[in-house]
């Protein structure tokens, strides 16, 4: 055949390009075991502590799709279960890394911090026993609770694990109406905690977002003559009549104050409302307007405002003081 | 002088005249950017002797087949499939390695020095001599990320260290200046390019004295 003909030239280049298929072939079979088995043993340590001696195996590829862009990787335990690791963006910029653990039967059995530089306190908890306890009580139908104070910070855990939710729903064939129950709810609470300008728009958007749970860490709806507020140590002494000096602990020791005008056993107004923390940018939205409270009386509910728990009760604690020294209780 | 010797001479003198790297100024991306330790030197530099090597031997061998004008398109194929080849088998074995070459190990598709020397000379020498070929440049390449992560690491860090990279184990870290004198810079680009212009104009001042000698002897 003559070297320069079209055919030569096209058979020549295909042999070549079989050869080289064929060869890559035999190196990808070689070398993907040992590829696959170095990825698992990087991580196998952390997927031990949820499924002990259990057999893994990688199937990121398999479930994580582009769908699923805060999920970074899934493995599987043969018999066992799914292990999800995701990221998300919390109250700190450089973000977090987590790990979440489903077993067969849809109940979360392991849920970890890997990475995070969250608030020392705040969003930090989300990655504390405490939190872990209590999403590892939860199913994958479930969404995971926010703390009050680190709203910014369960709510991206949520969407984060909202997804890997998802993810496990399909592959066990749970029903897609729990889980995107779930994923909406926690996308809806991550508006308003990015936009949390009133203490009860923000609180109610809170107490939805974890509505599955029994959680003491939400927002209340105690009545302001009922509602537990000790920790806050208010106290109020009568200026003139029907006018108080009152004074309680917020957020981190803060001392808050506030002037509360007290006629027929509701509150008239508070005015200045001020505290030691003011200008942090927690608990600001009490010092700038409490009118909630004009009307108020002991049988009256006040939100709290949404990530800021401490001020919430300092301000309420100083309002019942002030109430229960106007009935003379 | 036998000509064992002689060809031994010829060997290791061509490797720092026509040092591929200081002499003809090929593959310098990868050089600059990877020479920051030993151990990415050394990891390069074998992984292009095996690609060189591999090669050299198959073009020598399919240079005679493949028409000029589909030549290059063949020689990019038969460098890129080995050059994957070596990726996959660095990704299983030596993971922290691969992990450190990073993006640099793909780009040995595009070194100069392969695609050079398939052209200058696999192309129309047998396989012994492409192989040898091929074994001689990648050595030459060898040495220069070498010299270059010799020097960037000690004055960069003050620290000479190895690590086996199968393992990750190290098999020895030596302090050889105080920390308070090592020179952060060399290890960034800057140094880079400094310590590629100073072996480089070695190199050259090599080449001149050779010059000299040569053309004294003919003056002679």
């Amino acid at each position: 055949m003559d070297k320069n003909s079209s055919t030569y030239k096209t058979i020549l280049l295909a042999a070549v390009c079989a050869i080289a298929g064929t060869c890559l072939a035999a190196a990808n079979a070689v070398t993907k075991p040992v590829i696959d088995e170095n990825a698992i043993a990087s991580v196998k340590v952390t997927l031990e502590q949820f499924f002990p001696g259990a057999e893994f195996s990688d199937v990121t590829s398999k479930y994580v799709t582009k769908d699923y862009p805060l999920v970074d990787a899934a493995y599987e335990a043969k018999d066992k279960g799914y292990i999800f690791t995701c990221h998300n963006t919390g109250y700190s910029s450089s973000g977090f890394k987590f790990i979440i653990a489903f077993s067969n039967d849809g109940s979360i059995v392991g849920y970890q911090g890997l990475e995070q530089n969250e608030t020392s306190g705040k969003g930090s908890l989300a990655f504390e026993q405490a939190y872990i306890d209590e999403v590892t009580a939860l199913t994958s139908s479930d969404t995971l609770p926010l703390i009050s104070g680190a709203t910014i910070t369960t709510t991206a855990v949520g969407t984060a694990a909202s997804q890997a939710e998802a993810i496990f729903n399909k592959i066990e064939g749970i029903s897609a109406d729990a889980s995107s129950t779930a994923a909406s709810t926690a996308t809806a609470s991550a508006s308003a905690s990015t936009t949390t300008t009133s203490g009860a728009t923000a609180s109610s958007s809170t107490t939805s977002g974890a509505s599955n749970k029994s959680s003491s860490s939400t927002t209340t709806s105690d009545t302001l003559g009922t509602g537990d507020y000790a920790s806050a140590n208010a106290s109020c002494t009568a200026s003139s009549d029907g006018v108080y000096a009152c004074k309680a602990t917020g957020f981190s020791g803060a001392s808050v104050t506030a002037t509360i005008t007290v006629k027929d056993n509701a509150i008239v107004s508070i005015a200045d409302l001020t505290g030691q923390d003011k200008g942090d940018g927690v608990g600001d939205a009490w010092y700038s307007d409490a009118s909630a409270f004009n009307g108020a009386t002991l049988d009256s509910s006040i939100d709290a405002l949404s990530g800021a728990t401490y001020t919430s009760k300092a301000v309420k604690g100083m309002a019942a003081a002030a109430l229960k020294a106007a009935a003379g209780k | 002088m036998s000509e064992n010797n002689v060809k031994k001479q010829s060997f290791f003198s061509k490797m720092i005249s026509e040092n591929p790297v200081f002499g003809l100024y090929l593959g310098i991306c990868s050089t600059l950017a990877i020479s920051t330790s030993l151990n990415n030197a050394l990891g390069m530099g074998v992984g292009v002797i095996v690609v060189l090597v591999l090669s050299n031997v198959v073009i020598s061998m399919i240079a005679k087949i493949t028409p000029d004008d589909i030549h290059i398109p063949v020689y990019i194929v038969v460098i890129a499939t080995l050059v994957t080849i070596l990726e996959m088998f660095m990704h299983a074995y030596t993971p922290d390695l691969y992990t450190a070459l990073g993006a640099f190990l793909s780009l040995i598709v595009v070194n100069c020095i392969i695609l050079g020397r398939a052209e200058a000379f696999a192309c129309d020498h047998n396989v012994k001599e492409s192989a040898l070929d091929g074994l001689q440049m990648g050595l030459a390449y060898t040495c220069s990320l070498l010299c270059m992560a010799l020097i960037r690491q000690i004055l960069g860090t003050g620290v000479l260290s190895l690590s086996n990279p199968f393992t990750s184990a190290v098999i020895f870290s030596v302090r050889i200046l105080p920390e308070a004198y090592a020179i952060p810079f060399m290890t960034q680009q800057t140094g880079s390019f400094f310590t590629f212009a100073c072996l480089a104009a070695a190199v050259a001042v090599y080449k001149e004295g050779i010059a000299n000698k040569s053309s004294k002897k003919e003056a002679k």
